[in-house]
Order: structure tokens, then C-alpha cells, then sequence
């Protein structure tokens, strides 16, 4: 995991401006009509888009889904940047709201999947084997998925609210800290902090006799 | 040990593992620990938690699938981007511009009132949207992200202006 106190973009504040400026640049360059410059921005923060939505969703097919959706999102909306936030601040609350809103269509739709095909191949064309065979929507997947701690954690992550499951996908696994959250979230760090704390302590419980390994 | 201040230590455990405690609030949760086994057993239970969260980080596919990641993107780019839309300030707003646009409103008003129903105005149709191969449906319906009410975000909500023609709410 990172260190939750360092910035997304680099280690000190000045390598950060100049993050900022490189992003700002391709920014402009796509608002320009080149496509391309939009490369070097994803290529920045796919892994981890890939990892936030993989975390609410602890499902390869979906994240994978989830993260194209995210990144063709920020794309059409990049013309209304405004330049007066950071770019990964504004792509994390356009992936956090995609995820949400994704998330409820398909528990009000299960029935209707978005790449039906899927399901019958493991997962995601695009995916690895290693990482379909882990796909729940799979039968393989399902087979394989060992009982143990990742199958309860996925259990105890489902009993979280969206809003809360967020806070803890971006502290725990992609190491945030709480006052980029609270920037992510448009709330304050003390509401960050204290969604984590209610989090954790659920968590606590749900994994409470759960044996490691 | 009352409950009360093993509720306080447990509240500081996560900025104790992250090394956010000062040395004397650190002492003194180390004093509490000490004697405390319930404490104990949910600090166990906070270390599990964590180190189950941080596997999460490792389970991402290798580097083939994120090189392959912005090409097959780039593939589903087929809208044009959406343009900076200027202020209203630097629009010339002709006097006459707004009697038109009253008139325009005032013209399709009338026009739904006597087609009985309305297409344009009919509400868009339920149930999940269906994603198209080249993502032309997310271009048209999210090309300038409109956050929902009950997104997260909204305390940085600002009214879309008139110049969007949104009637929405927008980023920033």
C-alpha cells in the first residue's frame, strides 16, 4: 500500500506543479481535438481506476468494464474543465459516481448484463486467465474461489454502504490520504475520517474468528 | 476498563498504525492495550483487516492488459471532446436574443399542448442504458457530466449556467 500522507501525483510540492502542469497541458492538447494527448493521462491513472473500481466491486469483469466507462466519461467531460482543481481529484469523483450509479443499475437490473458474453468465457476478452478464473461471474470462478479471508472481506465490503466503501477502497487500497478523500468526496477530512473509523469498525466485527491464511 | 475509553482507543487505531499518534498519545494507547484484552483482540482484528485490504493493491493483471488498456479506449473515443463553453459574459446578449428565446419557449409550449403528448418532452425510457460497442451512448447522454442528486461531490455543486443549457448540475 502507499503512504496515505503523500499526494497521488508525487512525493513533494513542487515535482506535484509540475505534474500539474504536464497535465494541464495534455488537457488542453484534448481540448484542442488531440485524441492522443488523452494516452499519456490514462496510461497515468488506469491502474489506478482499475483498483478503485475493483475494490467496490471485487469482480475483475466488472472493474475492468467500470474502468473504460470511467476514463470515456472524463474524456467527453474533459471540455468543461475548468483547471481550478487537479485532474486526478476531478477523474476520482467522476470514477466514484460512475461506480455508485453503475453499481445500483445492476443490483435494480441483475438480469441484464452489460457484456452478457462474458459470464460464459469467465470474464473480460481482455482480462488474463488467472485473473477470469477469480471472476465471480463465472462458474469457473465460482469453483475456484477459495473460503478464507478475501472471500469473507468481499462479504463484509458488500455490508457497507457505497459512500463508505469508497472511503475504504481509497485509504486501504489505494493509500489516499484522508484530505485528498474529503477533496474526492466534496466533504470535509473529519467526515473522511470518521466514515473510515465507522468502516473499519464494521469490518472489525464482520471478520471477527476469521483466520488468516 | 470502562467503555467509554475503549471506544476513545479504539476511534485512534487506525492513526496509530499510521503512525499519526503523538509519542504520549501513543504511550498512553500502549498503556491502555497492556491491560485491556479486548482492545487487544480488535487491534488484531483492525492489523487483519488492513493487511486483507492491502492484498486488494497486488490483485490488478499485469502490465499487458493496462498496455492494451488506452488503445482499445482510444477505439470507443468517437465524439468530439465537449468544447469549453464561454461565459455569458463574453456573449453579446442583443435585447432582441431574449424576446426570441421567450417566443421559442412560448412556440413549443404551445406545440405539446396541442399534440396532447410530446416526444421530445416524454421521459427517457427506464431501465438500464445500453452501452453501444463504440460507447455513443455515453458520449451523447454524459458529454457534459451532470452529477445527480445524491451523487457524492455535492458539496462542490454549482447551478449550470444558462450558457450550458443544462439544466442540471455540473462539476465546478
Amino acid at each position: 500500500m502507499e503512504n496515505n500522507e503523500q499526494n497521488l501525483n508525487a512525493g513533494t510540492e513542487g515535482s506535484s506543479n509540475s505534474v500539474q502542469e504536464e497535465e494541464f497541458a495534455l488537457i488542453r492538447a484534448v481540448q484542442a481535438g488531440d485524441r492522443d494527448a488523452f494516452g499519456p493521462l490514462v496510461n497515468r491513472y488506469q491502474r489506478k481506476i482499475y483498483l478503485l473500481a475493483y475494490g467496490m466491486t471485487g469482480n475483475h469483469a466488472d472493474a475492468d468494464d467500470l474502468a473504460q466507462e470511467v476514463f470515456l466519461k472524463a474524456y467527453g467531460a474533459l471540455g468543461r474543465f475548468k483547471f481550478k482543481s487537479q485532474f486526478y481529484t476531478w477523474l476520482y469523483r467522476i470514477a466514484v459516481n460512475t461506480i455508485i450509479t453503475r453499481r445500483k443499475q445492476w443490483r435494480r437490473h441483475r438480469h441484464v448484463e452489460l457484456n452478457p458474453e462474458w459470464d460464459e468465457h469467465g470474464g473480460s476478452p481482455y482480462l488474463p486467465n488467472s485473473l477470469k478464473a477469480s471472476t465471480p461471474g463465472g462458474e469457473l470462478g465460482r469453483r475456484e474461489r477459495q473460503k478464507g479471508l478475501q472471500e469473507q472481506l468481499d462479504a463484509a465490503l458488500a455490508g457497507l454502504s457505497e459512500k463508505h466503501r469508497a472511503v475504504v477502497v481509497m485509504y486501504d487500497i489505494e493509500g489516499m490520504s484522508h484530505a485528498e478523500i474529503a477533496k474526492v468526496l466534496g466533504c470535509s477530512k473529519g467526515t473522511a475520517r470518521s466514515r473510515l473509523h465507522y468502516a473499519h469498525r464494521y469490518l472489525r466485527q464482520k471478520l471477527k474468528g476469521v483466520k488468516e491464511g | 476498563m470502562s467503555a467509554g475509553e475503549c471506544r476513545r482507543v479504539q476511534s485512534r487505531f487506525e492513526a496509530y498504525l499510521a503512525g499519526e499518534l503523538t509519542p504520549e498519545s501513543g504511550r498512553k494507547l500502549e498503556k491502555h492495550l497492556a491491560s485491556c484484552p479486548l482492545c487487544r483482540e480488535e487491534l488484531e482484528a483492525e492489523r487483519l483487516l488492513r493487511r486483507a485490504l492491502s492484498a486488494r493493491a497486488e490483485q490488478v493483471p499485469g502490465s499487458e492488459y493496462f498496455a492494451a488498456f488506452f488503445p482499445r479506449l482510444r477505439g470507443r473515443l468517437s465524439g468530439p471532446v465537449a468544447r469549453p463553453v464561454p461565459s455569458l459574459g463574453r456573449i453579446p446578449r442583443p435585447a432582441w436574443g431574449m424576446g426570441l428565446a421567450a417566443a421559442a419557449v412560448l412556440a413549443l409550449l404551445v406545440l405539446v399542448d396541442f399534440s396532447g403528448s410530446s416526444s421530445a418532452l416524454a421521459p427517457p425510457a427506464s431501465g438500464p442504458p445500453a452501452l453501444s460497442a463504440e460507447g455513443s451512448e455515453i458520449a451523447e447522454a454524459d458529454f457534459d457530466y451532470v452529477l445527480q442528486p445524491g451523487e457524492v461531490g455535492a458539496g462542490t455543486y454549482v447551478l449550470a449556467s444558462a450558457a450550458s443549457g443544462g439544466g442540471g448540475l455540473n462539476y465546478w
